[in-house]
């Protein structure tokens, strides 16, 4: 059976709307998990609009531990989306298994499910249904967090495990949501990371009756039994994130902050448009600062990469919501490259910001751990890359791939003023050069 | 004109059937039925007719109806393969094909070298290439002085022009445009990848059989 580029395979599961199938990608043989949907059913059910959503908010999330969609296809009766592959199985299964996991592979994997989760939460996703069911483990014991914007989608559950002992039992769930007050979801998948945690440190869960009026109450109480075996950081860290108050209870910024947490840690940085192509290479691990012992290398450019720098060459207007100008800026400097980027790297540094070199470029980081909001706020990535016109004369840009535009603008505005040629400078060569273009203008 | 497979395409009878246009491009089927969504858009922005007029496109990439400028106009004058003033979706799909990731190179070297001929006489000339240097500075307010602009023009013509007759024809510029593939970087738009995700509706529309895909 073949759908478009993807033959296809063996089932892999079945859903409430269709079946998972392994299949292979017809000229690469690379692996793809494909969710096939019956559309006939999805517009009876009438959440059409949510599946858009769902689709859109998915294409969002480029994330090293975040499972990829990485295309929609379909036909007059079914909806193909073609997902990345994860080989190594269920955490569920690993932790089944093994019964429990050491506290540094928990903590490793832990770290790995956070840093998923922040990510989601920057973009103003939010999981809702987060277990150990939803997190798959790669070959290389990686976490990939998976289902995230199809939360709301009804799931089948599993009946078959360690730690449902009743069919679509809420062990995972926080509180305020059993409540169905109206819930901050950021808090509420904490709690459930919580909960995953404590099942990967002990093998149990933290609230479990067989009886689900009892098991509501075990969790609105929020009395979890944590180990004394544990260490001191790993109960602790527990107790902070599984305390049944989402005003106290601890946050992202809390949880990165926590000693525990920090214990050999490397935060995974999301695939920005540059790593796109090299998807299969791992985490992109990022260090809180790198000197820049050599510049990244400058390319002269000549009158066509010039031209080709015109906003009005670039099409990508038809797909972004925002002015090319909120994403790219540009300034002329007579700062030698090796001036440049040291100027760029205290700026950036000075203001708070991360810094890294990377394939020819400067990029700089500012890691948002708050929700994302409209403004686009969140994990700020700009990439600076410096041009030589001519001898001693330089382009600088600067690029915004995501987050704030307006701290970006600000950085900009900083960066072009210090660096950028004076003003009274420009104004003159300005006029002259609006001369030359409107007699060339009314020779054509 | 190709025969119409697609429910959201029988309402506009003059549209290409996504499959044939699948066939001759870059695109798949659902591709070009994503892209679809986003020529609707577009092409109901402001005239409302099917068809996508130079405002509408304008709008669309500059948030700007009438941005006067020398590479906005170029860019909708090649995408109107017909030459009627406005372009149709199987214009559009054509076009953007240029743009995929997956197009030969030779494709989007060619289009490139349509798009720096601005006088359309078979050659990129040494006037056209400080006219477009001029605009590029003009629209983005990085001023040089003109010795340094006649310095950027003469030294890409010494790289480019190798017969040294004053012009570039279409093999000197194959030659210097594979040679320096940076000169390509904007013929090329990733998002196309990406065009089925960003344009969702289209899975509840598509009028696509099985056997299509």
């Amino acid at each position: 059976m073949r759908m478009g580029k993807y033959e296809m395979g063996r089932a892999l599961g079945e859903g409430h709307f269709g079946k998972v199938r392994l299949a292979r990608h017809a000229d690469t043989g690379a692996a793809f998990a494909i969710k096939i949907l019956d559309r006939h059913r999805i517009l009876a059910m009438k959440i059409d609009d949510q599946i858009k959503r769902e689709i859109a908010t998915m294409k969002l999330l480029k994330h090293p531990n975040v499972v990829r969609l990485h295309e929609v296809s379909a036909s007059k009766t079914k909806i193909y989306m073609v997902l990345e592959y994860v080989n190594g199985g269920e955490l569920f299964d690993k932790i089944a298994l093994k019964g429990k996991l050491s506290e540094k592979e928990g903590r490793k994997l832990f770290q790995q499910l956070m840093d998923a989760v922040s990510y989601c939460h920057e973009k103003g996703v939010y999981h809702r249904d987060l277990k150990p069911e939803n997190v798959l483990v790669d070959a290389k014991g990686n976490i990939k967090v998976s289902d995230f914007g199809l939360s709301t989608l009804p799931q089948n559950q599993r009946k078959d495990g360690l730690l449902h002992t009743t069919c679509g039992s809420p062990n995972y769930i926080a509180p305020e949501v059993l409540l169905n007050r109206g819930y901050d979801g950021s808090l509420s998948d904490i709690w459930s990371c919580g909960v995953i945690l404590y099942v990967m440190l002990t093998g149990n869960l933290p609230f479990d009756d067989q009886n689900t009026v009892v098991l509501y109450q075990k969790i609105l109480k929020g009395d979890a039994r944590i180990p004394k075996w544990l260490a001191p950081g790993a109960q602790d860290i527990l107790r902070k994130i599984l305390d049944p108050n989402p005003v106290t209870r601890l946050d992202m910024t809390g949880i990165r902050a926590h000693d525990w947490f920090k214990q050999d840690y490397t935060p995974a940085l999301p695939f920005d448009d540059d790593e796109d192509n090299n998807i299969g290479d791992g985490n992109l691990h990022m260090t809180e600062h790198q000197d820049i012992e050599s510049s990244p290398a400058i390319s002269q450019i000549n009158a066509f990469q010039l031209i080709g720098m015109s906003s009005c060459l670039d099409l990508s207007g038809f797909f972004e919501k925002e002015d090319v100008s909120e994403r790219k800026i540009r300034f002329v400097s007579n700062y030698s490259p090796t001036s440049l980027f040291e100027k760029i790297e205290s700026v950036a540094t000075e203001k708070g910001f991360q810094v890294q070199k990377n394939s020819g470029k400067l990029k700089v980081i500012q890691v948002c751990n708050e929700p994302a909001n409209p403004r686009g706020h969140g994990t700020l990535l700009i990439s600076a890359e410096v041009f030589e016109i001519s001898e001693s004369l330089y382009v600088v840009e600067l690029k915004r791939s995501s987050g704030d535009c307006s701290i970006y603008r600000q950085l900009c505005a900083s960066l072009s003023e210090d660096l950028g040629i004076c003003k009274s400078q420009q104004l003159l060569k300005k006029d002259s050069m609006k001369q030359e273009l409107y007699r060339y203008n009314s020779s054509f | 004109m190709g025969c119409v497979s697609s429910k959201q395409f029988k309402r506009a009878a003059e549209h290409e059937d996504p499959a044939i246009l699948a066939k001759e491009t870059t695109f798949s089927v659902s591709e070009v039925e994503a892209l679809y969504e986003l020529f609707k858009k577009i092409s109901h922005s402001i005239f409302k007719d099917g068809l996508i007029h130079k405002e509408e496109f304008q709008l669309a990439l500059f948030r700007n109806s009438n941005k006067k400028n020398l590479f906005a106009d170029r860019i909708f004058d090649l995408f109107d393969l017909k030459h009627n003033g406005v372009v149709d979706f199987g214009e559009f799909v054509r076009s953007l094909n240029i743009f995929h990731p997956e197009t030969p190179l030779a494709e989007k070297i060619s289009f490139a070298f349509r798009l720096y001929d601005l006088r359309g006489t078979g050659y990129i000339e040494r006037e056209e290439l400080y006219e477009m240097v001029l605009a590029i500075l003009n629209e983005s307010d990085l001023f040089l002085s003109d010795d340094a602009v006649e310095q950027i023009v003469d030294q890409t013509f010494k790289q480019a022009d190798l017969n040294g007759d004053g012009k570039i024809d279409p093999d000197e510029w194959k030659a210097f445009a594979s040679k320096n593939p940076a000169l390509l970087k904007n013929m090329t738009l990733p998002y196309l990848k990406d065009i089925t995700m960003a344009f969702p509706s289209f899975v509840l529309n598509s009028g696509v059989d099985e056997e299509e895909l």
